[in-house]
């Protein structure tokens, strides 16, 4: 068994310091001492059980997640990763709770550390399964909050501004979302948020309606590419609407 | 035990000993790294005398060879 990689071996659990006083040096060993160190904190051994209990972390990567957990090198510069890839999804760090960023960092340390290129996999794999199921939810909630600023907005600067953010955070989320029959939900989700946006427009005239135009037309290869695909892909005949 | 039990069940006594919340951090990431190299070294069926080898470094898993 490797023990490279600073892994703690197994002799290492027992030092001669943990002996009972008075015992024979060639005496069998003690027990391994199996307290918990005073300074690991019981929020991490609940976090680690949740995220290996979750939808998608296979045995192997379960297995791994626990190998290479260290709430210590959850770190700037890990942080700054985990930022770069949520912001994929049209989200940043600070729209996720404290104990889902640590998931996050667990399944994101064990995917670069993995112990074998298969637990690495497994462990991206799980990654890639949570991060789509969660963090799709999380880009929905956000534009349903943008979509609110938006209805708040009194200005058709401020319409421009806020609609700007929603469309935006409406295209990075669709682009994680594969055009295929295994997401046909999640699509129908993104064109039920973009027909509000487009009811929003509905009901607008002069330059908040001019507002609403502009937008969308920054965004015309979204919505006609992709939202426009995905509809045609339902076969909802209802293209004339969206252009 | 083929790979797939052992780890199952090598994670079954994980899970207990993270809900228990009493054993160091490291000696759990320890047999956890052992799980997954005796899986690596087997990747199929794993012999029974290397799975009682690593019990024997880590006898507060050995529950994982209890049927």
């Amino acid at each position: 068994m490797s023990t490279e990689d600073g892994k703690m071996p197994p002799e290492a659990e027992a030092p001669a310091a943990d002996r009972a006083p008075g015992s024979a040096p060639d005496a069998a060993p003690a027990a391994p001492d199996v307290s918990r160190e005073a300074g690991e904190r019981p929020e991490s051994f609940r976090l680690l059980a949740s995220t290996i209990g979750a939808p998608g972390v296979s045995p192997e990567a379960a297995l791994n997640l626990v190998e290479t957990y260290d709430p210590a090198a959850v770190d700037a510069g890990l942080r700054e990763e985990l930022g770069m890839i949520v912001e994929d999804y049209g989200l940043s760090l600070d729209d996720l709770s404290a104990d889902e960023q640590e998931r996050f960092a667990a399944l994101w340390l064990g995917a670069k550390l993995g112990r074998t290129d298969g637990a690495k996999r497994d462990t991206a794999e799980a990654f890639d399964f949570l991060a789509g199921e969660r963090l799709m939810r999380f880009s929905m909630d956000k534009i349903d909050r943008l979509t609110a600023d938006v209805r708040g907005a009194e200005t058709a600067a401020d319409v421009k501004d806020r609609l700007k953010d929603v469309m935006a955070a409406l295209a990075r989320t669709a682009k994680n979302v594969p055009m295929d029959e295994d997401h046909e939900e999640e699509w129908e989700d993104i064109d039920r948020k973009f027909r509000e946006l487009l009811s929003l427009k509905s009901g607008t005239e002069g330059e908040v309606r001019d507002a609403f135009s502009d937008v969308f037309e920054e965004h015309a290869d979204f919505i006609e590419d992709q939202l426009v695909t995905a509809r045609m892909g339902k076969s909802r005949g209802d293209v004339q609407q969206v252009a | 035990m083929t790979k797939q039990r052992f780890q199952e069940r090598a994670l079954g006594r994980i899970r207990e000993e993270l809900g228990r919340g009493t054993m160091p951090l490291a000696r759990i990431r320890a047999f956890a790294a052992a799980a997954i190299d005796l899986g690596a070294a087997h990747p199929e069926e794993i012999p029974s005398d290397a799975i009682a080898a690593v019990l024997s470094a880590y006898p507060e898993f050995a529950a994982v060879n209890e049927s």
